[in-house]
């Protein structure tokens, strides 16, 4: 009913551009699919057009009206809702308290009264088949569940303009059915963007599809006319990866040797997952976000309760703490940058960090050998910088991240614990990376967890694919393509 | 071209958190002159310096607490002194100078230490649990001293407060002593590494195996000894201890100087450097309050408003919509 | 109706307090129950800053001030009075508007002017202790006759005072829960991320909890003067302290989200009985402080530590 359009949108924080020049048009009646890889920009476009991000600059245009979003509020007066990729719910309420705070918001700005707009949130309820009570606390529920109380929220208020933003991550096949059905019933009145990694889905509902890198639309394509190889293809830029890092095939170890890492974990997410490595393996970790990938590396760093055998050579270990595990040689680094940057301390410091939790806090600092370190860690990884006395902030995102790398890699680890270290960094980075890592991997084993498949294959030695805890399936070789993987994250590798 | 801008600010921002206090003393000072000739000489200074001398002890100790994380905050630096001024006036009267100073400091270590736990250990936020403590620590002076006012300051402790080296206040030589040593352990320790490091980001100092309650508890310590170190010289300026309460106005511009010598209250970023100038200007205005007859009530409303003023320029939540 | 049993498992904490600080003075003490009247009436006052600390914690917020806030608005009613001759039925507007106002200020610093709630209401706790001590430079002044008598006697049309304002707390407490306000500020105190997202002004939020906040204060400081029958720029002391105790008690936490108004007051009362009960088991004078300051931090830390437990 209503056309958009999106006019050279550019947002960046510091110094890492989530949006530059984006630009693209929406007509009525149709689901767009947005689709581009990790850090292309998509989820800061939908915060800044639900008003929770606020543009450098940038138009945005409804049937030829300018129109500025400058809050959440406003958002939700001109019709946009969404459902959020991290889910944006009160956990201390319970689900009807939070659908009665959009309510009766919703009531005050429509005119009408909030009982009618609850009993859609509760239709909705219903036709996604929400099994438990609304009185619940929204804290209590799985992830799944969570997530059908976001999707309700944003579609039950029958807004003009929807967006989905990884709507189907913890949904089960038929959970994903009944959305298709509201959503293909929604289509008349209502634009809808659906964002997703799953390919397969945006062929399955979506009318055309919008492709987005490093911030940027590459263009929008009528499904029909388009294939999806082609699509993976415009979405990794085309050519693909003009190198060919030597992948470590490593022979499956005889029952005989004694493995250099052997791990075995049970913690509340976790079923039972154990895995053996040896010295100059990279091992893959893949499947769907939240299914206990990153609580699998965690338990391993000590970081997390949990019952667990660790053994190095044969011998076994006992880790409760990161430091323990330090001190055994096991390092791990994470991709969340909020939770590894020192943004405001140096380069040097935030590269010593690791080596300076092992020491005695009595101990002196060594300034000079705090600075040799850095200054050798900036050469052979390649970190853009001015000095190692900057602070970390004035740096790009991958160059970050490449400082944290750098910070695990001085540390001298046994074994590497990566938990999702790539999201959000560019390709070009990422390219560096997989280098990095495979050189790194040869003197230690890595265990390298992505959401995003496409990180692991370049490397990887072998992937084990992790669903509800469990492993279902492993490939190596041959075998090792995108498709069985994410057919096994999927479907439990059980049909 | 716009980012070349933004460098520039930082720059600018960094050195010029450092250089505003000591511009504000300047500003102080000449406001002083024009209205008291003699304000901005040489010797005045030196009296300031002298006044100054054990609030800066006080904000050393401070600094090494709001550097330690995001709320971290000590608002028992005051009680501890004043805990301090009528507990070493009672001790000297027995004993000598070496062991009261010995008791003098592990009573504040102690203070420090529980600070730390009840923050640390226990959960609870950094206002409540020192203003409770100061609240306990008052409670002892008063039991202490149940009204009375016993015992008086020793020619040493006078001499340490309020003498002269060389025409160089002795104040001044151990405040900038305590900044010294303060400054070994703060950058060339690797304490201080971890101090920095958990102040700005704790989940990562948690990673890389560094405890964030040791450090936090070393820091509430290390306030609660210099606290009780500036009690000492206190008890030699104000000679006899009268009341249990006598540093309680101390505590409010000990944090307020921190956070106006460009350490950012947030945690992980500052030094002792600014904070010279800040204690410095703070103290220049006390005695401004002085010279214009300000009473004690105006002077408190005035500091109130003044860390209103100083919140509103150095201490603001993130926004919302970012 | 679930609904009717929140509120009531809320309340429990407090109430359960209050009961047995009350049964245990009541064996301890003989003239307790004689005195019963009026020691709550004396008790009253807190209770309603207990109250007021909750809203605010609700929220997500702090009110340190609340010492500093009590004397000034009773500094500000005295001196109106005594010294600018207000008209004697206006009176009892007074605390409530000045409480208002010192409210809409904390909500304006803390709400609009994005400043940490802690330190800012620290800060405002000097200032406005320091000008209740410039309004009124000592212990002075007197209230209206008709006032002055409804406190001597301690009644009003026959119901004891103490009853009374129980009353209007609860009240006002289920008038406020039900408020669309109220789910608002839960919201807003356990996720303002999320509440933001839903549109909601949050703010503005936090803005009207420091104002309901200045109001309840403002019937603290009403009833405190009413009480003292005067002006004394030395009250206050541990009041704020009291009130966070009270508001955790009541379930508040500091990380907000959570609380309950009713249960708050309750909790009030009864650590006002405590320091009653101390004060007569002979603590001297001198080491009621001691004490109190004591049984306070070991209550606050016996709390965060639970509080802490049960999270993970």
């Amino acid at each position: 009913m209503a056309t958009w359009k999106i006019v050279n949108w550019a947002k960046a924080f510091g110094q890492v551009e989530a949006l530059r020049k984006l630009s693209f048009e929406l007509k009525s009646n149709r689901i767009y699919g947005l689709v581009g890889p990790n850090g292309s920009g998509k989820s800061t476009f939908v915060k800044a057009i639900t008003g929770l991000v606020k543009l450098d600059s940038g138009k945005l245009f409804r049937d030829d009206l300018e129109l500025s979003i400058t809050s959440p509020k406003q958002a939700w007066a001109l019709g946009i809702s969404a459902a959020h990729q991290d889910l944006s719910l009160v956990p201390n309420l319970s689900v009807k308290e939070n659908l009665t705070l959009v309510a009766q918001h919703l009531a005050s700005l429509r005119n009408t009264n909030s009982a009618s707009l609850m009993q859609e949130f509760y239709d909705t309820l219903d036709a996604l088949q929400f099994p438990a009570p609304v009185s619940s606390q929204v804290g209590h529920l799985s992830r799944r569940e969570q997530q059908i109380v976001e999707i309700a929220k944003a579609v039950g208020s029958r807004p003009s303009l929807l967006l989905l933003d990884e709507p189907t991550s913890f949904l089960t096949e038929r959970d994903i059915e009944r959305l298709f059905e509201l959503l293909n019933q929604m289509k008349q009145q209502t634009t809808i963007i659906f964002v997703s990694h799953r390919l397969r889905e945006i062929f399955g509902i979506c009318d055309e599809v919008i492709i987005m890198r490093d911030g940027q639309a590459l263009g929008t394509f009528n499904l029909r006319d388009i294939s999806l190889n082609e699509v993976v293809k415009i979405m990794s830029g085309g050519a693909s990866i003009a190198w060919e890092p030597a992948r470590t095939e490593i022979a499956p170890s005889r029952g005989s040797e004694i493995p250099y890492f052997f791990v075995e974990v049970e913690t509340r997410k976790i079923n039972k997952i154990s895995v053996t490595i040896q010295k100059g393996e990279i091992l893959g970790i893949a499947g769907l976000v939240g299914h206990g990938q990153s609580e699998f590396l965690k338990a391993i760093y000590g970081l997390i309760p949990s019952r667990k055998r660790i053994e190095i050579n044969g011998k076994p270990l006992n880790i409760e703490s990161p430091l323990q595990a330090l001190r055994h040689g096991i390092v791990y680094i994470s991709g969340t940058s909020s939770e590894t940057t020192l943004p405001h301390r140096s380069i040097k410091e935030n590269i010593s960090l690791i080596l300076n939790g092992l020491k005695s806090g009595f101990s002196l600092v060594n300034a000079a050998a705090e600075k040799q370190l850095a200054l050798t860690m900036v050469n052979n990884l390649g970190i853009v910088c001015r000095s190692v006395d900057e602070p970390l902030r004035h740096l790009s995102g991958g160059n970050q991240q490449k400082c944290v790398l750098a910070r695990a890699l001085s540390a001298d680890p046994k074994i590497l614990l990566l938990d999702d270290p790539l999201k959000g960094i560019d390709t070009l980075t990422k390219a560096q990376f997989y280098k990095l890592i495979a050189e790194v991997a040869k003197n230690t084993a890595v265990v390298f967890y992505s959401s995003d498949v496409e990180e692991l294959l370049p490397i990887a030695s072998r992937v084990v694919v992790v669903f509800e805890g469990r492993i279902v399936g492993e490939f190596r070789g041959k075998e090792m393509t995108k498709e069985n993987i994410l057919a096994a994250a999927l479907r439990g590798g059980n049909e | 071209m716009k980012f070349e801008w933004n460098k520039l600010k930082q720059t600018f921002q960094v050195k010029g958190k450092i250089l505003l206090p000591f511009g504000l003393v300047i500003i102080l000072l000449l406001i002083g002159q024009a209205f008291s000739p003699g304000f901005f000489s040489l010797s005045h200074l030196a009296h300031i310096v002298t006044l100054a001398a054990p609030l800066g002890i006080m904000a050393v100790g401070q600094t090494f607490v709001i550097l330690s994380g995001k709320e971290d905050v000590d608002f028992s630096s005051g009680a501890n002194a004043s805990l301090t001024i009528v507990l070493a006036a009672l001790l000297l009267q027995r004993y000598n100078h070496g062991i009261t100073a010995l008791i003098i400091l592990a009573v504040g270590l102690m203070a420090g230490l529980v600070n730390g736990i009840g923050v640390r250990v226990i959960g609870i936020p950094p206002l409540i649990m020192t203003f409770c403590s100061s609240m306990l620590l008052y409670g002892v002076g008063q039991a202490i001293t149940r009204g009375m006012s016993i015992g008086t300051s020793t020619p040493i402790l006078t001499f340490m407060a309020l003498g002269r080296i060389a025409g160089i206040p002795v104040a001044f030589l151990i405040w900038m002593g305590s900044i010294i040593l303060s400054a070994v352990v703060l950058h060339k320790t690797i304490y201080g590494r971890w101090l920095y490091a958990a102040g700005s980001n704790p989940t990562a100092t948690h990673l890389a195996g560094i405890s964030n309650k040791a450090v936090g508890i070393v820091a509430y310590a290390l306030s609660g000894v210099l606290s009780a170190f500036a009690g000492l010289l206190y008890l030699g300026r104000f000679s006899i201890p009268s009341g249990f309460k006598m540093a309680d106005i101390y505590t409010l511009p000990c944090v307020m100087a921190v956070i106006l010598g460009g350490t950012n209250f947030f945690g992980g970023e500052g030094g002792f450097t600014g904070s010279i100038g800040s204690v410095l200007a703070l103290t220049i205005l006390d005695s401004f309050f002085t010279i214009f007859n300000i009473s004690q009530a105006w002077r408190t409303v005035m500091y109130g408003l003044l860390l209103v003023v100083i919140l509103i320029f150095f201490v603001r939540r993130e926004k919302l919509r970012i | 109706m679930s609904e009717v049993r929140k509120q009531v498992l809320q309340i429990l904490p407090g109430l359960l307090f209050l009961v047995l600080i009350s049964l245990i003075s009541g064996i301890l003490m003989p003239r307790f129950v004689r005195l019963l009247p009026s020691s709550l009436l004396l008790a009253i006052p807190t209770a309603f800053l207990g109250f007021a600390e909750t809203l605010v914690m609700i929220s997500g917020e702090v009110d340190l001030s609340l010492a500093g806030s009590l004397v000034l608005i009773n500094a500000i009613s005295i001196s109106a009075y005594t010294d600018y001759h207000i008209n004697e039925f206006l009176f009892v507007a007074i605390p409530l508007v000045a409480g208002l106002i010192i409210g809409a200020i904390h909500g304006l610093l803390v709400a609009f002017g994005r400043l940490n709630s802690f330190l800012v209401t620290a800060g405002t706790s000097f200032a406005w202790s320091g000008l209740a001590l410039v309004i009124l430079r000592q212990p002075r002044g007197n209230v209206p006759l008709w006032f002055n008598e409804v406190f001597s006697i301690g009644r009003v049309l026959g119901v004891p005072l103490a009853a009374l304002f129980i009353v209007i707390a609860a009240l006002f407490w289920i008038f406020f829960s039900v408020s669309p306000l109220a789910l608002k500020s839960y919201a807003v105190g356990s996720s303002p991320k999320a509440t933001f997202s839903f549109g909601i002004d949050v703010n503005r939020i936090k803005f009207y909890a420091f104002v309901l906040n200045g109001f309840l204060a403002g019937i603290a400081g009403l009833i405190m003067t009413g009480i003292i029958g005067s002006g004394d720029p030395r009250l206050g002391g541990s009041s704020t302290v009291l009130a966070v105790l009270a508001a955790l008690i009541g379930g508040a936490t500091f990380a907000g989200g959570m609380g309950n108004g009713l249960g708050a007051f309750l909790a009030a009362i009864g650590l006002q009985f405590t320091r009653n009960l101390i004060a007569w088991v002979g603590v001297a004078h001198y080491h009621l402080d001691l004490f109190y300051g004591a049984a306070l931090l070991v209550l606050i830390a016996g709390i965060a530590y639970l509080r802490r437990s049960r999270e993970i």
